[in-house]
């Protein structure tokens, strides 16, 4: 079934305020609400991955040029995440529908969770090098605001990390997400990046994996480029209209909100895959 | 620019290879390729309102990989058969081209500018596989 132009717009922009609201991207909103408009899921996907590419590239520019982005670091694990896509996204060419509901769910719900138990590390402490980040010197240093001063950092179990971005790249092609969690969740732990340092190097690394995902889509015809417009549109002025709202209203009964939101999302689209209500 | 002094001692040493400044190419790449693609889809669709009286079409881009919609477009554009769809579609190629030329600024830097053996492997590696699945159809 088709939707309209309005609804697309709405969709988008819903999912591209609610996705900078919570923090967690527009990408695992898109999808759900507009299949809730009776659109086909793989169709949804697939402009849902098109829009990734806007919003990372969009939030990427201002991180890289505040220097907090290890490009170094980024194009390594990119190695991993765009072959990851491509194999994700050919596997929801050929996918039942209700395998893919109750994955987006399980998603949704891993992004929620990975959100709302997350404890603010007061102090960073460099992990020791392995071998392979000594070798292709997987390193850096940023100027934190806070705390006034130049932070030099070092990447630990490298081939770790390539892995689970693997994985990562796995899911943003499969679902058309950017999978930010899990890539933020890799380099924060198994990496030992500075979180800030991943939150906007895994922002950095999306757009290049949503490309991936995104050619596959392309080429079997699943992208409508007349929703294709005002999805991208509304996805990146629902994004941009959050991030104004924040400055003013940074408290966390903001945040708290929009995770619930995502729970409830991800609750009903399981219940819909178990169900058969697709 | 801003002037922040207490970061100017690490921006020299961010700054090493002769003006190639790999953050701010990447940064500008990336902020300018989404705006052109923003303003050329409301171009399109504003055109597409006025000429058609519609804003809804259902277009897939069927059996197409990039450099095709490329193509496509242009030739909308040029023989006037659905102009402001292929407005559009330039709009939304840009979008996709915009990642890309980023992995292109990515090599040129490592290759050239760094000089760097093992990172222009990855980033060429990076671009050889976005070029070939951008080639699948």
């Amino acid at each position: 079934m088709h939707v309209s132009f309005g609804v697309a717009l709405l969709a988008a922009v819903l999912a591209g305020f609610i996705g900078a609201m919570s923090g967690l991207g527009g990408g695992v909103v898109l999808t759900p609400v507009l299949t809730l408009f009776g659109y086909d899921i793989k169709h949804a996907i697939a402009l849902s991955a098109l829009t990734v590419i806007a919003t990372s590239s969009g939030s990427a520019a201002a991180y890289v040029r505040d220097r907090i982005t290890n490009i170094r670091i980024g194009m390594f694990l990119e190695m991993f995440t765009i072959i990851g896509a491509l194999i994700g996204a050919t596997i929801t060419l050929s996918a039942a529908k209700r395998p893919l509901f109750i994955a987006f769910g399980l998603v949704l719900l891993f992004s929620w969770a990975t959100s709302f138990f997350q404890k603010p590390r007061t102090s960073y402490h460099p992990a020791t090098p392995d071998r392979i980040s000594r070798w292709l010197a997987l390193k850096g240093e940023y100027y934190d605001l806070a705390e006034r001063r130049s932070i030099p950092y070092h990447a630990t179990n490298a081939i770790w990390g390539g892995l689970i971005l693997f994985c990562a790249g796995v899911i943003a092609g499969l679902l058309g997400i950017g999978a930010g969690a899990v890539k933020v969740l890799a380099m924060d732990r198994v990496m030992g990046l500075p979180p800030k340092v991943s939150t906007t190097t895994s922002n950095f690394i999306i757009g290049v994996t949503a490309l991936a995902g995104t050619s596959v889509y392309l080429a079997s015809g699943l992208i409508d480029s007349g929703l294709a417009g005002p999805t991208v549109l509304g996805v990146l002025g629902g994004s941009f209209l959050a991030t104004r709202l924040l400055v003013r209203l940074s408290n966390r009964t903001v945040r708290t909100f929009f995770l619930f939101v995502f729970l409830l999302i991800g609750i009903q689209m399981i219940i819909r895959g178990i169900g058969g209500y697709v | 620019m801003k002037a922040e002094p207490a970061r100017s001692a690490g921006m020299e040493e961010a700054v090493p290879h002769g003006g190639f400044d790999i953050e701010v190419v990447i940064g500008t790449a990336l902020s300018i390729g989404v705006l052109i693609s923003a303003g050329l889809v409301i171009l399109g669709l504003a055109w597409h309102w006025l000429t058609t009286g519609q804003l809804t079409f259902h277009l897939p881009f069927t059996g197409a990989n990039l450099f095709d919609v490329i193509a496509q477009s242009i030739r909308r554009v040029v023989n006037d058969h659905d102009r402001s769809i292929g407005v559009i579609w330039l709009g939304l190629a840009v979008l996709m081209l915009t990642p890309y030329a980023r992995v292109v600024a990515s090599v040129i830097y490592f290759a050239f500018a760094d000089r760097d053996w093992k990172f222009t492997a990855i980033t060429l590696f990076v671009l050889i596989v976005l070029t070939v699945s951008l080639f699948i159809r």
